[in-house]
């Protein structure tokens, strides 16, 4: 019966996701405009930063014992963090907060469906990740010199399910940013924080470039590093990949557990005119 | 000018109904900081630079301080325009006896106000760090920051004018955006560019924009060069803000809305 119960509950949410992604695609496809626009202005972003390492490597052979082309395979991983989290984590952020601010969180509580699962699903930007990712991912990958890498098929595996388990914490790591708005009323200037911490200020410096006390808060309590830094460290060989993938496991399990004690306590403080 | 003055003090209030939110962007500011002063560190260390870190770091506090308070960074004047341009909210400051261009310049100061302050904090820290060495170094500099808010007020006029022209302009605004952030020095200071490249871009209005008046307290000062930066800034100056002007009310002419 318990098996029973547990397959629908999964075709349930199954259902839920697909529909969430069939709505989310007919949104991102309206304005063709729009997204060219967004095509180019990734573009732009990722030449200049091949710009900006070739600047860099200009004057030094490596940083923090990266290569030029470590350091564009830490870029690629960077950018892959940035998009999959945009379009798994940030979008659906964003709008539970607004939900919050307007009051609108009542309408998505009375429905019956597994409410923490629909708020952070219901805005998955497939298309958008793709369409916005793929033309500067490719530049990124062909401006790799790939025969001057040393990767380790096994190390890769590793860092493949890292990169998994990194994006998972930071999930949860912005989600826990976002739950203040339950008390404040807002909280999209905290989110912006935890995505900027996330996918953008640190993005340029490897995991050997943090001293160990940094690498224990960005790895544990802020676990910021594991998606990217993490799993390059591991593809590159520079640090244990087992070791790494352990660490990046243990965190992601964690920090699901805590998502769901953090979701439960903040919906039983959660007051509007209505509840 | 009164009337500026209090559209950019209400404006400015809005903010502080969410203190936590200001908790929260001046500690993203002390983050941005912290990662650049590390990624600077591990970078002197392996490059073998002369720079020293006070040195680099009093560069970028000045250079982010100077990129915010001038708009150059993220252009929140060009942003303004562009929103009320998209939601059609312009139509409500034309029909206001006040000038257009200015009230959406007090409204953009007022809501970033929290950024212009950390602004002005930076570059407090970075003459802290850096303190000028003469008279005549923070002449320099504040004719140079001058000669920065002038060309960066033409950039966001020209950015914003875009607006009336495409349904929404922000992904080119935000390739701009990008390129800016590079070639103004706030990214990498200009003098680390591989040549020619320097020699090129010196000739253009990026410089002037941030990465002249932030060089200016960090580095030793040669007159010549001084005055022939300071002759190239002022020369952008006055042809962008013509040549964004002129766009501007040719632009403008195109803007059609309910009721005017």
């Amino acid at each position: 019966m318990k098996l029973l119960e547990f397959k629908q509950e999964i075709s349930h949410r199954l259902d839920i996701f697909k529909a969430s992604c069939v709505f989310a695609f007919r949104k991102e496809i309206a304005y063709s405009g729009n997204n060219w626009a967004r095509i180019i202005s990734t573009t732009a972003y990722t030449l200049s930063m091949l710009l900006f390492v070739n600047i860099i490597f200009a004057n030094t052979k490596e940083i923090a014992g990266y290569s030029h082309n470590e350091m564009l395979l830490y870029f690629l991983l960077g950018q892959l963090t940035y998009y999959t989290n945009w379009s798994f984590s940030m979008n659906n952020l964003y709008d539970l907060i607004s939900d919050v601010n307007k009051g609108n969180l009542d309408m998505v509580l009375m429905r019956p469906v597994p409410a923490l699962f629909y708020l952070t699903t219901r805005n998955i930007g497939g298309f958008n990740m793709i369409a916005d990712g793929l033309p500067p991912s490719l530049a990124i990958i062909y401006a790799i010199n790939w025969s001057a890498l040393n990767l380790d098929p096994t190390n890769v595996i590793y860092g493949f399910f890292i990169y998994i388990f990194g994006s998972i914490a930071l999930h949860v790591f912005q989600f826990l940013a976002a739950i203040p708005v339950f008390w404040l009323g807002e909280s999209e200037n905290i989110v912006d924080l935890a995505g900027f911490i996330g996918s953008g200020s640190g993005s340029m410096i490897p995991l050997e470039g943090f001293s160990r006390s940094f690498q224990i808060v960005f790895g544990t309590i802020i676990p910021v590093l594991i998606a990217t830094a993490f799993s390059a460290s591991a593809m590159l060989g520079k640090t244990n990949s087992l070791f790494l993938f352990l660490w990046a496991f243990i965190i992601a399990i964690a920090s699901i557990m805590v998502r769901n004690v953090a979701w439960k306590f903040a919906i039983k403080n959660y007051t509007s005119a209505s509840s | 000018m009164n009337v500026y003055f209090d559209i950019v003090r209400f404006s400015f209030l809005r903010f502080f109904a969410y203190p936590f939110e200001i908790f929260a962007t001046t500690l993203k500011r002390v983050f941005e900081i912290a990662f650049l002063i590390i990624f600077w560190t591990i970078y002197i260390k392996n490059s073998g630079a002369t720079l020293s870190i006070y040195q680099i770091t009093a560069y970028f506090l000045i250079a982010m301080g100077v990129a915010d308070l001038t708009m150059a960074r993220w252009g929140a004047l060009s942003s303004m325009i562009g929103n009320q341009i998209k939601s059609g909210g312009i139509s409500n400051y034309i029909i206001k006896p006040t000038k257009l261009i200015p009230t959406l310049y007090a409204i953009a100061i007022g809501r970033n106000g929290m950024r212009l302050v950390l602004a002005v904090i930076n570059i407090m820290i970075g003459f802290l760090l850096m303190p000028p060495k003469s008279i005549f170094t923070l002449t320099v500099f504040v004719l140079f920051f001058i000669n920065a808010w002038a060309i960066s007020f033409a950039y966001n006029i020209l950015e914003g004018s875009l607006y009336l022209h495409f349904t929404d302009a922000s992904g080119i605004r935000n390739s701009l955006q990008n390129f800016i952030r590079l070639l103004t020095g706030t990214m990498v200071p200009l003098f680390m560019f591989p040549s020619p490249l320097k020699e090129i871009l010196r000739f253009t209005p990026f410089p002037s924009m941030v990465y002249l008046a932030a060089n200016s307290i960090s580095s030793n000062l040669i007159p010549q060069d001084v005055f022939m930066d300071l002759g190239i800034g002022v020369f952008w100056t006055i042809t962008l803000n013509l040549v964004a002007f002129t766009f501007w009310n040719y632009s403008m002419k195109k803007y059609e809305a309910v009721g005017i």
